[in-house]
């Protein structure tokens, strides 16, 4: 009896210490889920990780995250364009798919471009998104008027698509082993340089291109969002601050 | 009959169960309030429950409302603990208490049961803080840094206990 009594005794203590946190631990949720993209998909918050940089760039790059929410992940994110300089902000995002069995289609799209006078102080503003494992660099450095692109990982593209080699745009013709058939060059690329594909891309009060192309994480999986900015040569200002809606979304 | 020290334990445990427990609710309110985070109450539950609608704030709230309840546990623990060192009426200096008389506070002088009961309590809510803190960290609900603090605030705490109790054990060394 004497047992009995002192177990509920122990029972009672634990119950008391152990209830804060319980408590705790009860008293916030997130949403059980975060929606139903294009009728098929759920994707649900504990799934994927959207992590913004916030320690790398000097305050030359800042986030303001509004919701991940019905399969997407909405921010304005504010950069900044030197004149006559391109600046590149690498793994702007950082995207992790943290299930251990799905894998998610993601893309990254600019609905709008805000009213603002700062978007004219750019020329060109280009957003891409890879997986960990995929590299679009130059591995041979192309004489102006040439028509094959070598890069490293041709797989990323396909007949049709639009690339960006520093500062200059063509077509892609033909993917080959070899690389990329594009339409001659008009100017001359260096090894190591960034070939960008399926990128969203905007310019002075204008966009482009307004989605990039869609990759897939597997479980474990790890994507980055980088963003590349020229700045034009004609602004008045050193440097110039601009905003940009961006959404993330996953299905 | 039942054990003393139990049930001494569980009066000694409700007080500093309920600040812990009242600081996090406190916190998680002010964080909501003044952080303008979307949230709206969970209708399948009785017991009311918070669902916040994004999981960065989520974090940050988690984060920020659990550092609060380690700091008050960790209040009172350093309280218990000033007692032990100070206030120890095993190993009080004879000026402190004539200090004490002086003002009449002689009340603030604790026994031995009243400190061991008192810092098992509150040792044992610093370290239930750091398993929470621990649990949300690997549930990606807070933020990493926090259980390293923690973690090291209930490695010192137990090391400033365990000290006082050897101090009490033996006190030819004194």
């Amino acid at each position: 009896m004497k047992t009995l009594l002192n177990i509920g005794l122990l029972l009672m203590l634990f119950v008391l210490l152990g209830f804060p946190f319980v408590g705790s631990e009860w008293m916030l949720r997130l949403p059980a889920q975060i929606g139903v993209v294009a009728g098929t998909r759920v994707v649900a918050p504990e799934n994927i990780n959207v992590i913004p940089n916030v320690k790398d760039f000097n305050g030359y790059v800042a986030f303001s995250p509004t919701s991940l929410a019905n399969g997407k992940y909405t921010d304005t994110i504010s950069l900044t364009s030197f004149r006559n300089q391109k600046a590149t902000y690498y793994g702007a995002y950082s995207l992790y798919n943290v299930s251990a069995t799905e894998s998610f289609d993601v893309e990254v799209v600019a609905p709008s471009l805000p009213a603002s006078e700062s978007f004219t102080k750019f020329d060109r503003l280009l957003i891409t998104i890879s997986s960990s494992n995929h590299s679009t660099t130059l591995t041979k450095s192309i004489e102006k008027g040439a028509t094959l692109v070598q890069v490293a990982d041709p797989t990323l593209f396909k007949e049709g698509d639009l690339i960006w080699i520093e500062n200059e745009s063509t077509k892609v013709l033909v993917v080959s082993t070899d690389g990329l058939v594009v339409t001659p060059l008009m100017q001359r690329h260096n090894v190591g340089q960034t070939v960008y594909t399926g990128a969203i891309v905007v310019e002075p009060n204008s966009i482009i291109s307004a989605q990039t192309r869609t990759i897939k994480l597997t479980p474990g999986e790890q994507a980055t969002i980088d963003v590349s900015v020229w700045g034009a040569d004609q602004s008045l200002s050193q440097e110039d601050t601009f905003s940009l809606p961006l959404e993330i979304r996953f299905h | 009959m039942s054990s003393r020290i139990l049930l001494r334990l569980i009066d000694e445990s409700i007080i500093p169960a309920l600040s812990v427990f009242l600081a996090k609710v406190i916190a998680v309110l002010y964080l909501i309030q003044t952080s303008a985070v979307g949230w709206r109450l969970d209708p399948q539950t009785v017991v009311p429950r918070l669902i916040i609608e994004d999981p960065i704030r989520l974090s940050f709230i988690n984060t920020y409302s659990n550092l609060v309840m380690l700091f008050v546990a960790l209040c009172g623990l350093v309280w218990v603990l000033l007692r032990a060192y100070h206030l120890h009426e095993s190993h009080i200096e004879p000026k402190i208490v004539l200090r004490l008389l002086s003002l009449n506070l002689t009340a603030l002088i604790v026994s031995s049961e009243d400190i061991y009961h008192q810092a098992t309590v509150w040792l044992a809510l610093v370290w239930l803080t750091t398993m929470l803190i621990g649990f949300q960290t690997l549930l990606n609900m807070g933020q990493s840094w926090l259980l390293f603090v923690s973690f090291m605030v209930a490695i010192f705490s137990t090391w400033f206990v365990v000290a006082d109790v050897e101090r009490e054990m033996e006190p030819s060394k004194l």
